[in-house]
This record gives C-alpha cells, structure tokens and sequence, in this order.
C-alpha cells in the first residue's frame, strides 16, 4: 500500500474533470463517458486493492499517513496538506467510489439525449475529487476545503438545469444554508487553533488521550460549533430546508449526492473528531436529541410527500437522524455502518425513481402512478428490496443497522429514547409501504406510453440491490459488539486510555427480546401499511382531501419554509430595499451623479460667459487690464 | 506764451471732439468729430516738435482711414446717412473753425525745416532735426519693424478685398 | 505746462476711447473709438519721444502704430461690411450667435 496509489486516486477524477471540462468541447459522447468512467473506475480498483493489503494488515499498520508539503505555518501552530488512510477513511472512499462508478454508469443512459452532458460528467467528477479530499484528509482544515468543494459541486449539480428557476433556486438555497452550518465550522475550527494550536486529527487525538488542561467547556463549544457544520452538511433538523429543494436536480445527482455521500460527510466528519466529542459531555446528549427529533419530524414529512423524489429526501434527512442519534449514543461504528448500508439502498431507491421517472416521461406524483410492477418488473423488483432495507426487515442490511443503532440507543439513554427511535422507525415503515404501495401496486393510474428502461439502467439497480441485500453480512455476528465491520474500523476508534466501549450492562437476552420485537412491530406495520395503501388508494385520496389541514402540514414539512421565509427572508428582503433605495440611489448615485453634474454646471458658468455680446467682452477686456496694472504697479512693489 | 495759449485751444478741441465721437447718435457725424479730433491732434504734435507725425497723421489717419469709414458707410447704404443733410445751417460755423485750426497748425510748422532748440517755452531737451533724423533711424535701426509693418498691410489689403467680396 | 499736461490730455483721451467703446451699441462708433484709444497711444508716444531720453525711437513706433491701426481699419470695416450684409444691422447687442 504505497503513497502513490492514494494519490492516483484521488487525482484522477480532477484530471478526468478538467481534461472533459477544458479540452472536451469537440470529444464524442464515448470519448467523454470513457474519459470519465476511467477516472473513476481507475481509483476504484485501487481502492479495492489497498482494502484488500489492508485486511491482512496488523493493527498499527492499518493507519497510513502521509504529507505532501507544508500549507501555512504560523508561529504557534501549522496546516499541512497530508494523508490520513485508516480503515475508516477507506470504508467511506470504497463508499464513494463504488456508489459513484455505479452511478456514473447510470448516467450514460440517464443524461443521454441533454445538452449537457459534458458538464455534467465534468461535475460528477469534480464532486468525487472533493469527496475524496474530504474524506482521506488528515487536518481539520483540508477536511473543510472538502466540505467546501463538494458544496460547490452540490450547488452546480443541483441548478444544473440552470434555465429552470426553481433549479436554481433550489442550487442558491442549498449553498446557502450550508453556509450557515460552515460559519460554525469555521468558528470551531478556529477555536480548535486557539485551544489545541494544531488541527491535524492525529495530533489532536494524542492531545486528548493524555492529560490536558483544556476545559469541558471550552470542548463543548468547540463541539458544538462543528456540529452546527455538520448540521448543515448533513441537513439536520433546523438546517434541513434545502434538502427536499434539491430534488430539482436530476435523479443521479440526488442519488449520488444526497444519499449516499455528501450528506454523510457531516456524520464521517463527527466520527474524525471523536475524541473531542467524547470528553464534550453535554455535546453528544444534545447530538443525539437533535437527530431523533430530525428522524421523527422528517419521516412525518415524508408520510405527507407526494413528490416521489421528496419522499426519497425527506427519508434520507430521516435516516441520516439515525446516524446522528448514533453517534449521540457513542457506537460510531453503528452510525458508520448505518452509513454504509444506507448509502447502498438509498442510492438504489434514488436509481430506481429516476428509472420510474424516466419511463413515464417524468411524472413525480405517486398519485398519478400505480400498478406499476407489471410494466416495469425488474424496475418493481430492486426497488422492492431498497424498500425492504429502508424498513430495517431481516434478512437486508437496513435491518442490521438499524437494530444496532436502536438497541446502543437504549444502552445509553434508556427506555424512553429508544421508545421514540423504535416510533420513528416505524413512521419510516409507515411511508415506505405507502410508496411502494401507491406508486407499484394497485390499479394503474398513469395515462400514456411507458418506455422500459435499457441494461444500462438497470444494471446499476441490479448490483446496488445485491449490495443492500448482502452488506447486512457484516453486520454479524449480531448481539455483540466485534461485529464484522466494527472489527474493520475497529483502529480509527481507538483510544487507549479512554472509556470508548462500555461493557454491556444488559444482558444478552434482553437484547434478542428487544430485537425480536422491533423486528416483529416493524413486519406488521410494513403489512398493515401496504394492504392500506394498495387496496383503499381512493378513500386515501378522499381522506386527504377532508384531512387537508393535516395533510398540508405533513407536505410542507410542518411549514419550515414558509417560517424561514418570515424570519429570514424577508427582513432581508426589507433591508435590501433599504439599501437600493437609501444608500445605493440617494447617496452612491447621488453624489456621482452629483459630481457630474457639478462638472457640467461649472461647465455652464463659464460657457455663460461667452455671451456673443462684444461689448462683454470689451468689459473684461478692461476689467482685465484694470487688474494687470493693479497687480504690477500697486501689489508686486 | 502764445504756444500755451494753442495748447489749450487744441486741448479744447481734442477733448469736445473726442466727447463728440463717442457720444453722437449718427454714425457720420462721429467720423466727422474724430476727424475733428485728429486735426487737433496733429496740431498737438506739431507743437511738441514732431512734424513727420503731423504730416504722417494728417495724411494717413485723416486723409485714408477717416475717407475710408466714411465710403464704407457709404458702401452700406444706411437709410439714416440722409439726415447728414439736416445740419447745413451749422456748416458755416463750422468751416470757420476749421480753416482757423488750419492756420493754427499750419503756423507750428514754422520750425520745420531747421532744429531748433527752443519750442513752446519747453526746455530744449531731446529736440531733433526732425524728418533727417527720423529717416535715418527707420532706415536703419527699425528697418525690419519698418518691412514687417508692410508685410502686414499687405495681408491686411488682401484679406480686406477676399472678405468683401460678394 | 509741463509733461504732466500733456500725459493728463492722453490719458483723457484713452479713457473717453473706452468708455466710448464700453458704452456704444452702433459698431462703426466702436471703430471709432478704438481709433480714439490708439490715436492717445500714439499721442503718448510723442510726449514720451519728446520729454524722455530716447531719441527719436517714439515716433518711429507712432508710424507702426499708424500702419497698423490702418491694416486694423481695413479688416475691421471689412467684417461690417459682412455683418451689415448678414444681419441688416448694426447694432451689436443683436448679434450674439457665438453665444455660449
């Protein structure tokens, strides 16, 4: 495993991107698809080989890393640009670079007949280069120029179709809540220079496994404002307006960008900051409220959707709730996990809605759809089994993750927390039985030609599906916690001399009995959900129609926007009118135009003088000598 | 004492004729006063001593630029030039005055000829040999002042003819 | 009657020429008394030749002055002559085309 195979894959995709965005204007459609498939496919099979040298390493071992050369270098502490390999970092670069070849592939077929199809790979590119360098980077602050990039990445991707207004609102939207989360991070990573005077993970975490004199306070704050980035990223309850917007991109974006990797990155960037988050004692409780309360309220909101792609988003914010009452619950291995897993089927859902909406001619509404599983049933098929993940049922890899989740839930804040998890999973049933049931099964409600999809697309779907069924794999053995996977990731968590795993103080049995009954709530909710919703599809129409207040409610996300459009946007609004008008006419246009005006009007006085009258002349003539003559006989002596 | 006496008289003249020119309503009467008043002015340098100014002036201010106003008044056909007619009951005075100004100036010629060294009870500071010396130093010192100023006539005749040409 | 006289009968002169010249509207009577100004000139000249240490230089220029003031006339009668066939009038307070 040498430094230069990391390397090659993380430039690769920016050589592909600039190569197809520079000189790509008069490449063929192949030459284009090839050049970007390569510069994606190349740092894949890399990838795979250092998984593969890195299964058989011992422990030490496992963490590669690497700088390239010194960034900025202050007196009391210094920025590199360097390289941190470790299990972790390795499982999230398999995640991008998987879930991004397949999607890549998906795209030929997808983005076939645009005009854009160019910049569009140029895009996808680009945004995997960002990830990686989010991903495998080994300070704070090259992790935050990551962050930054895939933003760029998400904000061009999703007004791709930039003629469109509400894309580019939503492209505008997107970039700047984000931004919102980023002055957090920026002020935390600040802090953490103040305090620690280094922002590379390594050094960072040999600071807090020995004694320090850094306060609980000063942790929390540090904490705390890395997670309001983190919140961005990751479209946390408050900050999650701009997920459900960004479905105005096209479908692969929204599957490779806002499910199975950008969005993670706040989750993975919680987890390289784990011992910070650790000795921040009133951070993590308050990490773990904010994601139930997100997995709650979103997964409400994706009851109510109509949209079949908001549906997805609003199950992604939901999910990703999950993850961060994960990591509130101290098993990042879980949320890692979780991550992992989801990635897979949401990213097969996304996939899937797109071949929907692209066999019907772009129809979203699941009202409009049904009996769908006829006409299109290898479509049916996978997406069955993403929903099947999605719902946490065994034998898929969602149930494994989840149950994981649920019951470090329970272990750390007790009964009623995993009460509201175990509510919130079954809302997400809720909804999952109601689009499958309503978009695929039932009377057929869509008027018009449906094309089937081609190999192109649906081989993607097919290998996204194997996935979710087989990654619940490492997720055993269950009921312990040396699972497969936490085995793997096992070194980037770990922190001799400080209290990461707490021992189980339940027992076993009580594990499997919980299990047993989340698992048996979970198959009769999903039954229950699709009987209703396949059979009884018209009273459901009805009753949305007499229920209207509290399915409005539900659509509008509980009416998020239209309160940050009170609170924000148009105080805003109000203050920039103020400006044009106050500052930009009265005074900036004033006194330029004022200025020239004064010019002119000089101008005017002394082209008044030129009267055309002789005698005018004739007088200053005079005048002028009276004032010659004074000057050289009277004042000069 | 009699060279006071002519000063004064001339001053007189000078000064109502040049009141005159500025301040009659009819154009040819103007010209008529500064005609006046140049007479009198030559008369005035001819009794400083400078003779060649007289004569100069007498001809050239008098006799060319005054005749010249006076055509091109003419020239411009002004309906008001008939009123000169009216003022014929005054021309007798008028002609006396003017031969006595005549005499009077013809009189200060008397030294013409020869430098003296005594005029108009002045002290004889600066007197010259009036028109030998005068031609001397045009000739030679201000010849080229004397040349450009030809020049200049020149052009001026010329541009004078081109603009008004019809 | 000394030079003083003299100098004082030339500056009248001059000051009746500009007055005249600031005053009068008809164009031809501001000939004149531009012609008034530069016969005082002139006059002042021959006082100076003639009381002030200087030979006969004075009168010299007063024949300069004369050629000049008659090339003077000759333009200036010149342009009336066109002003009078442009405008019918000589009065040059109606005539204010190059008015700024």
């Amino acid at each position: 495993m040498s430094h230069y195979q990391v390397y090659l894959i993380i430039f690769l995709p920016i050589m592909g991107a600039l190569i197809n965005g520079l000189m790509g204007y008069s490449f063929s459609k192949r030459s284009i698809t090839a050049i970007a498939l390569g510069s994606v496919g190349i740092p894949l099979l890399l990838s795979l080989g250092i998984a593969y040298d890195m299964l058989f390493l011992s422990a030490e071992r496992k963490v590669m890393t690497d700088t390239l050369y010194r960034w900025l270098s202050e007196q009391t502490y210094h920025i590199d640009i360097g390289v941190l390999l470790d299990p972790l970092a390795l499982v999230m670069v398999l995640v991008v670079l998987v879930i991004g070849f397949v999607i890549h592939c998906y795209s030929v077929r997808y983005m076939k007949g645009d005009p854009g199809f160019r910049r569009f790979f140029v895009y996808l590119n680009l945004f995997v280069f960002f990830m990686l360098i989010l991903v495998a980077a080994d300070n704070l602050v090259l992790l935050f120029v990551g962050w930054e990039g895939v933003g760029l990445c998400s904000y061009l991707l999703i007004g791709f179709w930039y003629d469109k207004k509400a894309a580019a609102d939503a492209g505008r939207k997107a970039f700047i809540v984000n931004r919102i989360g980023d002055c957090g991070f920026i002020l935390g990573i600040m802090l953490t220079i103040l305090t620690f005077h280094t922002v590379n993970f390594s050094e960072l975490k040999t600071i807090l496994m020995n004694d320090h004199a850094v306060s609980t306070t000063t942790l929390s704050l540090i904490s705390f404002l890395l997670f309001m980035g983190a919140m961005g990223k990751s479209a946390q309850f408050p900050l999650h307006v701009w997920l459900p917007d960004a479905m105005e991109g096209p479908t692969p974006v929204s599957a490779l960008i806002h499910a199975a990797t950008m969005v993670n990155a706040g989750v993975y960037f919680m987890c390289r900051i784990f011992p910070v988050l650790e000795q921040a004692v009133h951070v993590l409780p308050f990490i773990a409220a904010i994601g139930l309360v997100t997995a709650i309220y979103a997964a409400l909101s994706a009851l109510g959707q109509r949209d079949i792609k908001k549906v997805l988003a609003y199950s992604t914010i939901s999910q990703i709730g999950f993850m961060f009452m994960a990591i509130g619950s101290g098993i990042y291995a879980a949320s890692v996990f979780h991550l992992v897993t989801h990635g897979f089927f949401k990213g097969l859902l996304f996939l899937g809605a797109g071949a929907v909406m692209h066999a019907l001619e772009g129809e979203l509404d699941i009202h409009r759809m049904g009996g769908l599983a006829a006409r299109l049933p290898m479509v049916t098929a996978t997406f069955f089994l993403g929903i099947l993940a999605l719902a946490g049922i065994f034998p898929l890899s969602g149930f494994f993750s989840k149950d994981a989740i649920l019951w470090g839930a329970f272990e750390r804040y007790g009964v009623f927390y995993w009460g509201m998890g175990l509510s919130a999973a079954l809302i997400t049933v809720l909804y999952c039985g109601k689009l499958f049931g309503v978009a695929f099964l039932g009377d057929t409600r869509f008027n018009g030609r449906i094309r089937k999809p081609d190999s192109l697309m649906t081989i993607p779907l097919v290998v996204l599906a194997c996935f979710a069924l087989l990654l619940g794999g490492l997720g055993l053995p269950m009921f312990s916690e040396h699972t497969i996977f936490a085995q793997f990731v096992e070194p980037s968590f770990f922190m001799p001399g400080a209290e990461t795993g707490v021992p189980s103080a339940h027992s076993r049995v009580l594990e499997m009995i919980m299990t047993a009954c989340v698992l048996v709530g979970i198959i009769v909710t999903f039954g229950i959900a699709l009987r209703y919703f396949t059979r009884y599809k018209d009273t459901m129409m009805d009753r949305a129609v007499t229920h209207t207040t509290v399915s409005h409610l539900l659509l509008t996300g509980f009416g998020m926007d239209k309160l940050y459009h009170v609170m924000w946007v148009r105080p805003f609004q109000r203050i920039a009118h103020l400006c044009d008008t106050l500052i930009d006419r009265l005074l900036i246009d004033g006194g330029v135009n004022g200025t020239a005006k004064l010019a002119a009007e000089i101008g005017y006085f002394f082209a008044s003088l030129q009267a055309g009258y002789v005698r005018y002349y004739a007088v200053s003539i005079v005048f002028g000598i009276f004032v010659f003559v004074g000057v050289t006989f009277v004042v000069m002596p | 004492m009699i060279e006071q006496i002519i000063f004064w008289l001339l001053s007189t003249v000078l000064i109502l004729s040049a009141l005159g020119t500025v301040g009659m309503t009819d154009a040819v009467n103007s010209v008529m006063c500064l005609l006046a008043a140049m007479l009198a002015l030559a008369g005035l340098y001819a009794l400083l001593g400078a003779h060649v100014v007289a004569l100069f002036q007498i001809i050239i201010y008098i006799g060319a630029v005054m005749v010249l106003f006076l055509f091109v008044i003419m020239l411009l056909d002004l309906k008001k030039t008939m009123k000169l007619l009216s003022l014929r009951s005054f021309s007798g005075g008028f002609g006396v005055i003017f031969v006595c100004l005549v005499g009077i100036i013809a009189w200060l010629f008397r030294h013409a000829a020869v430098s003296v060294t005594e005029t108009c009870g002045l002290p004889a500071v600066f007197l010259t040999r009036n028109i030998h010396d005068i031609a001397l130093a045009l000739f030679s010192r201000h010849l080229l002042v004397f040349e450009l100023a030809s020049v200049l006539l020149l052009v001026a005749t010329i541009g004078a003819i081109v603009m008004t040409r019809k | 009657m000394g030079i003083d006289h003299f100098i004082g009968l030339g500056i009248i002169l001059f000051s009746i020429g500009v007055i005249g010249f600031l005053i009068r509207s008809n164009v031809i009577v501001l000939l004149l008394s531009v012609e008034l100004m530069l016969n005082a000139v002139n006059f002042l000249f021959v006082v100076f030749s003639r009381f002030v240490h200087g030979g006969s230089t004075g009168q010299i220029y007063v024949f300069i002055i004369m050629t000049v003031a008659a090339a003077e006339v000759a333009v200036g009668l010149a342009i009336i002559v066109n002003l009078y066939r442009r405008f019918r009038t000589l009065d040059v307070s109606r005539v204010n085309l190059l008015k700024g």
